[in-house]
């Protein structure tokens, strides 16, 4: 009998880890494996060789205990239990995290990079735009949403990834058909809790377009779990159809150089997958470093003056840009964003803040060329009045916070005025600032 | 040609269970020397085979201990070896070496049409 450590126990604790059977099967297959390998080594002590070289022999001639492994859970394959679904769906949360993340980033850095401002609305985690955008390119943050906006060929990256490579490879390995695909999309959906909060408050806030494509998204991913599913399975049964032959003619004495093509094409189907993933890994490693330094370089040059942005602007617009002359105690000019070069209509938007975080929005758009003002949330209460003699739509609605929001829309002499704050200010303090910037051609 | 090769195992293992009930060790011996080595394979590769015949109802696994096994040569009834599991062809796994033989048969059939009035492969051939 073979000793506590001996080759034929080796391989078979090898087989045994991969042998994702259930329990009854696993015994019954290792009593016949342990029968067969006994067997052989018998054979070869018979043939003169000592114990340990016999056994030796007999485990090389059996073949890798991976393949074999490999073969015998396509037959026996395991019940998808709780347990093992539970884990799934565990796994299906921590990559899509992780994946979400790691793709996201790179494109985030890019479309900021192309458009030279920072993307979307950070919270403000550090002032370090390599760490805001890194925020930003989480499941906690919109920046995947801001990618689909922007360029919805680029999202079709992560989407493909998260959706059709990840469960593809699972059932490759895993040869489980549809279930490790259940799991893993599940897994996705359970991993963003905060997608239904996240409908809400962009619907409220950001109008119904925008709360539609969110909603759009959301819906995206809870049916997608059906093609995560298709992936899996179709991972299970590329496996299976290439499993190599088990029979080969033995080539004549003057071609039997152990093959380096035979050897090869045998562990191609294991050294495939595991090297292709690998480089996936090192590829986007390399692509979130690059972007990390791209973002920290982008954030160290030198940042334009506010007059210099100012200046931008205004020469990218056909209309002059008006200041309120009269703003909230300790509330200034902090921020100019330019309209791009090509832009139509052309926007200026500019941002007044406060010491405690309070913060005034004004945006002045070519109306003409724009067409239409802007309408109100459905959900704010809309009241009309007048700015500076010109009319006027008041928008009244709750923020998430429960503060009350204000903001204003008019139009005069040509040009949309939109003025919004964060809650920070009552309607009062709104209509004078409204009714201090200079409005019409009069007033230019 | 890999196609051909895995196709015909299943078929050999078939037919070498028809002649008799069988185990892994055994079939694989049988294998060798019926091909007078040509057929060379790793022993392993034999039982996922078995198995899934098994599965398909194909063949039928039982344990029987090495003594008492089927056709086992001095064969003691008292003195009881170690178990080994054996496989015999069931009615559909009759049927299906049948269905296999008979494609085979037409396959190769066909190739030695197609090759067998050919002469010898020792020029470059017509062009």
């Amino acid at each position: 009998m073979s000793g506590p450590s001996s080759p034929i126990d080796t391989y078979l604790a090898q087989l045994e880890q991969r042998l994702d059977t259930d329990e009854q099967s696993r015994e019954q297959i290792l009593a016949e494996l342990r029968s067969h390998l006994e067997e052989a080594a018998a054979r070869e002590e018979a043939r003169g060789a000592d114990r340990a070289d016999a056994e030796a022999r007999a485990v090389a001639a059996f073949g890798g205990a991976g393949e074999i492994a490999s073969g015998l859970n396509a037959v026996h394959p395991a019940r998808w239990d709780a347990l093992r679904f539970a884990r799934g769906v565990a796994w299906g949360v921590v990559a899509s995290w992780f994946l979400w993340t790691l793709i996201t980033y790179p494109l985030v850095v890019y479309l900021t990079l192309q458009q030279g401002h920072l993307v979307g609305n950070p919270p403000g985690v550090a002032a370090d735009p390599a760490l805001e955008l890194l925020f930003y390119a989480t499941p906690m943050a919109f920046g995947a949403f801001w990618v689909l906006a922007t360029d919805p060929l680029l999202w079709l990256v992560p989407f493909l990834l998260l959706y059709a490579a990840i469960p593809f490879a699972w059932g490759l390995r895993s040869r489980r058909g549809w279930r490790p695909g259940l799991a893993y999309g599940l897994g996705v959906v359970v991993g963003f809790p905060w997608m239904l909060p996240a409908v809400v408050t962009h619907w409220s806030l950001g109008g119904p377009s925008w709360g539609t494509q969110v909603l759009v998204t959301v819906l995206a991913i809870w049916l997608l779990v059906p093609f995560a599913m298709l992936a899996s399975w179709l991972g299970s049964h590329v496996r299976l159809a290439r499993r190599p032959a088990s029979a080969a003619i033995r080539r004549p004495a003057s071609q039997s150089n152990p093959s380096l093509r035979l050897a090869l094409s045998r562990s191609l189907p294991t050294i495939l997958p595991r090297a292709l993933a690998i480089a996936g890994a090192l590829a986007l490693i390399a692509l979130g470093v690059w972007s990390w330094t791209a973002a920290e370089a982008w954030g160290a040059r030198p940042q334009p003056t506010l007059v210099e942005r100012l200046a931008t602007a205004q020469s990218r617009l056909a209309f002059p840009i008006r200041l309120p002359a009269t703003l909230p105690d300790g509330v200034h000019l902090t921020g100019v964003e330019p309209p791009p070069a090509d832009c139509s209509p052309c926007s200026v938007s500019l941002v007044f803040q406060g010491a405690h975080g309070e913060e005034l929005n004004l945006a002045e758009t070519d109306f003409i060329a724009a067409g239409v003002p802007t309408h109100s949330p459905p959900n704010y209460g809309v009241s009309q009045g007048g700015v500076t003699g010109y009319h006027a739509v008041w928008w009244l609605g709750e923020t998430v916070t429960t503060e009350q929001q204000v903001n204003l829309d008019w139009t005069a002499g040509g040009i949309a005025y939109f003025l919004g704050s964060n809650g920070a200010f009552s309607a009062d303090e709104l209509k004078q600032v409204a009714a201090s910037i200079p409005t019409g051609p009069a007033g230019a | 040609v890999r196609e051909f090769k895995k196709g015909s195992l299943g078929m050999l293992v078939l037919h070498l269970l028809y002649e008799r009930p069988s185990y892994g060790y055994e079939l694989c011996e049988r294998l060798r020397e019926r091909s007078a080595g040509t057929l060379s394979f790793e022993d392993g590769a034999v039982y996922p085979l078995l198995h899934t015949l098994e599965r398909a109802g194909l063949a039928e696994g039982y344990w029987e201990s090495a003594a008492d096994g089927p056709d086992e040569p001095g064969g003691d009834a008292a003195r009881k070896g170690p178990r080994r599991r054996y496989y015999r062809l069931t009615s559909k796994g009759v049927q299906a070496l049948r269905a296999a033989v008979e494609e085979w048969s037409a396959f190769s059939s066909a190739v030695e049409r197609v090759i067998g009035d050919q002469p010898a492969l020792d020029g470059e051939g017509r062009r």
